[in-house]
């Protein structure tokens, strides 16, 4: 099984006509998702790589189940393309696109609230169920992708994408394949954190263990933590923190719009003793990830 | 400055100190431990988006942890330390769009203008004779305050208090000269002098767990609002308020009700209400009063303030940093960018395709082209930990053009002191090995060098890498598939320089 996507799942791309989404079609038809139509305002009637193009969601929602939209329009018009699709009734929503303010973040992942839509991203690459389906451009082409990924039972939440592929491929390595590995952002408010997801896998029959991939900043990792004592969680759970090098630095921005050390418990120490605290295993190097999976499974 | 210790053990003129404004305004300086704190509970952190540069690896390991600035709240401080200058590098820099900070006058004329209460008189001079005209008008004691963007104005003699026109004149005069961690001030801002009955702390951030903005009160104002959290809970209020609503005074009143009594609630009340809607009309991550005062009489006025607006919002709200005189040049950084840095933010601006350029400077001898995001924090402790001297961090990734990717190496080769560099990035999805390997080996060649030689390392898996392994090997470049881990990569491109 996986979480959020199967093989089943139709999807919609808003901003089909970008450049990068154009590319993204093509990675995702030849993994097999089912992508039933694009969407950019006045450029209805025309087709990406055979997907039909729409001026709004609503045209295609109303011909058709849409399960999921992956937004890959500029910033300014990405609160407009979320509204959209929630609107539309799209319960799942993969939002692409970087340097959103935050205010709008805020305002998308109200209203998805509101709706009961799940908001992934934004500042993401995507989610990926291997050999069921992938939205985003997670794993890049098809051929690239099966590369990295493996069906299997380990799910795979991280903030940055490019690790996110970096991890399954370690993990597939091993022979530890993935149930569903999401891209969650790295942004300092984002739709769907760690903890937000557990509840996801602990119900998927098929998952038996997580590896996540965390930065400085931010209490999402705290908040993972807690959930994970709170619930006592069956599932175990390996970290791997990046970024150490800037605990000694607070204030300092890299890579990421959310990782900055503010205080204390931004730090990449703090976080690690936090999970430690709470079961988690944290890895010290990417290569550690596989064993400290076999180990937590007991194997 | 001051502890809250009993009064009577306090001497007369601290006593008298603290009932006044201007004493409470700057007074933590000596006080505040400046450290970089959590407000009182950790899910209300705000995040705030600046970047600085870097410091050299030499001197990540010398760096206190925290940094004696002298601020005036724990969430300010946690703020106001952070980007604005470094005094341990000669290098600081925004690295993308920094947060913008603005000025004490310009964050009180902002409140002023959704019909916060200020002290009477509150206004900029630029001279000690405008200071002069603005305190005759006063017409009674003022204090006087450095506009710098930076903490520790009362310790380092920013804020001066005068009885009349012609000491505020000579202080304003004082101020004026008065460079503060490096700062020059703006302005010196010029407000009535009146003494305080109650002090209040009243802030607007985001609370990144909840994705609300979340109101914080506490009666306990002008100190370090995260130590009463910890030891006076009862002391602090907080309410999330929605994003999607229009901002409704019950959620003030509410906040406000669990502190206040009486008329103070209304009172109290016209201050969180404008603040909010203010955090929410122009895109702040941090609208801060601190102290917010009842006056004597029982007034009440905003005795600091401090705003802080994200980057990404900059361009929506042109208008009003236009009519506060911000210019959009205005990064509001303590110092330039190096020339090293500014040509990498020109070799990434050069075209739109994807990502390469965005150096930050460090001192070492290895020239890192490492990609972006968490890949890049992964290698550049990779490399570190196996004690390796890194000369930059950057960014590269989407898909850059042969052309940027050569320029990068160009520029990176051509810092003095570099002697290798290694290119490394995770398995990638969107961007083409093969076009980075051409980059590189472009831009060593163009700098004169044996790409063979110069590059220790090239660890790129992913998309198009045959066609990019085929490549390096016709130079003789070393590279690594993905079979050989980011952290063993980073290994050996320092095993390479430690022999060379």
């Amino acid at each position: 099984m996986s979480i959020l996507i199967t093989a089943d799942t139709t999807c919609i791309i808003q901003g089909i006509t970008g450049r990068e989404a154009v590319s993204m079609t093509r990675e995702c038809l030849d993994y097999g998702t089912r992508i039933v139509g694009g969407v950019t305002p006045g450029r209805g009637g025309r087709d990406v790589h055979g997907v039909p193009v729409y001026d709004t969601v609503e045209q295609i929602a109303k011909k058709t189940r849409v399960d999921a939209s992956v937004i890959s329009v500029p910033p300014a018009f990405a609160r407009d393309a979320a509204f959209e699709a929630i609107e539309a009734g799209v319960k799942l929503l993969v939002i692409v696109t970087e340097n959103i303010p935050r205010f709008e973040v805020a305002q998308m992942v109200e209203l998805a609230e509101l709706r009961g839509a799940r908001i992934i991203g934004p500042n993401c690459l995507g989610v990926l169920s291997p050999g069921e389906a992938k939205i985003g451009g997670l794993g890049g082409r098809a051929v690239d992708a099966r590369k990295a990924f493996t069906k299997g039972r380990i799910g795979v939440m991280s903030r940055s994408g490019g690790m996110t592929t970096e991890i399954c491929n370690t993990l597939s390595a091993a022979g530890l394949g993935q149930s569903t590995a999401v891209s969650i952002g790295g942004d300092a408010i984002i739709g769907s954190s760690y903890a937000e997801l557990m509840p996801l896998f602990e119900a998927d029959p098929e998952t038996e263990a997580i590896a996540i991939y965390s930065e400085p900043g931010g209490r999402m990792e705290a908040d993972l933590a807690r959930w994970v004592t709170d619930h006592r969680s069956r599932l175990p759970v390996v970290a791997f923190m990046a970024g150490r090098f800037m605990d000694a630095m607070p204030g300092m921005r890299f890579g990421h719009a959310g990782t900055i050390v503010e205080g204390k418990a931004d730090t990449t120490a703090e976080k690690i003793e936090r999970m430690r605290a709470a079961g988690i295993a944290v890895a010290e190097r990417i290569e550690d990830i596989p064993a400290l999976v076999w180990k937590q499974l007991g194997r | 400055m001051f502890e809250r210790a009993s009064p009577a053990a306090m001497s007369r003129s601290t006593r008298d100190r603290m009932r006044w404004t201007g004493g409470s305004a700057g007074a933590p300086a000596s006080r505040a431990p400046p450290a970089a704190k959590r407000p009182p509970n950790a899910s209300s952190v705000p995040f705030v988006k600046i970047s600085i540069p870097i410091h050299t690896p030499s001197t990540i390991s010398r760096m206190p942890s925290t940094f004696a600035m002298g601020v005036s709240s724990p969430l300010v401080s946690a703020f106001r330390q952070l980007p604005l200058w470094r005094p341990w590098s000669k290098k600081a820099r925004p690295r993308e769009g920094p947060l913008l900070r603005f000025y004490e006058y310009e964050s009180k004329q902002l409140l002023a203008r959704h019909g916060v209460a200020l002290p009477k008189g509150s206004r900029l001079a630029r001279s000690a004779d405008e200071a002069r005209q603005i305190a005759a008008g006063i017409a009674g004691p003022t204090v006087l305050k450095s506009q710098v963007l930076s903490g520790g104005r009362m310790k380092a003699g920013g804020v001066l208090f005068a009885e009349n026109a012609d000491q505020a004149a000579a202080a304003a005069e004082t101020i004026l000269r008065l460079e503060i961690n490096g700062h020059k001030p703006r302005g010196v801002l010029v407000e009535s002098r009146q003494p305080v009955a109650q002090e209040y702390y009243l802030g607007v951030t985001w609370d990144g767990i909840a994705k609300r903005p979340v109101m914080i009160l506490s009666d306990m104002g002008g100190i370090d609002v995260e130590e009463v959290a910890e030891k006076h809970p009862d002391h602090i209020a907080k309410r999330h308020f929605s994003t999607l609503l229009p901002f409704s005074e019950y959620r003030a009143k509410q906040l406000v009700a669990q502190l206040a009594s009486g008329s103070d609630v209304n009172a109290l009340v016209r201050f969180v209400a404008p603040l909010a809607r203010i955090f929410m009309q122009y895109g702040l991550t941090l609208a801060e009063i601190n102290p917010l005062a009842k006056l004597a009489d029982g007034s009440f006025v905003a005795l600091d303030a401090h705003v802080d607006m994200e980057a990404e919002a900059r361009s929506q709200h042109a208008a009003l940093l236009r009519e506060l005189g911000i210019g959009d040049d205005e990064t509001r950084m303590a110092r330039p960018p190096t020339k090293f840095e500014l040509d990498g933010a020109a070799i990434n601006a050069a075209d739109h395709r994807g990502v390469a350029g965005n150096v930050t400077e460090f001192d070492g001898t290895l020239g890192l082209i490492i990609g972006a995001g968490g890949g890049s924090l992964t290698l550049f402790d990779a490399v570190r930990s196996h004690g390796g001297d890194p000369a930059n961090y950057c960014e590269i990734g989407g898909n850059p053009s042969v052309g940027k990717v050569a320029a990068l190496t160009r520029l990176i080769l051509a810092k003095p002191g570099v002697k290798k560099i290694a290119v490394m990035m995770n398995v990638v999805s969107n961007t083409r090995v093969d076009m980075v390997a051409r980059g590189v080996i472009k831009g060593v060649v163009e700098s004169g060098h044996d790409p063979g030689e110069k590059i220790a390392i090239f660890r790129i898996p992913g998309s198009w890498e045959q066609e990019g392994f085929k490549l390096l090997g016709k130079y003789g470049v070393e590279f690594c598939d993905r079979s050989v881990s980011m952290y063993e990569a980073a290994g050996r491109a320092v095993a390479k320089m430690k022999r060379a």
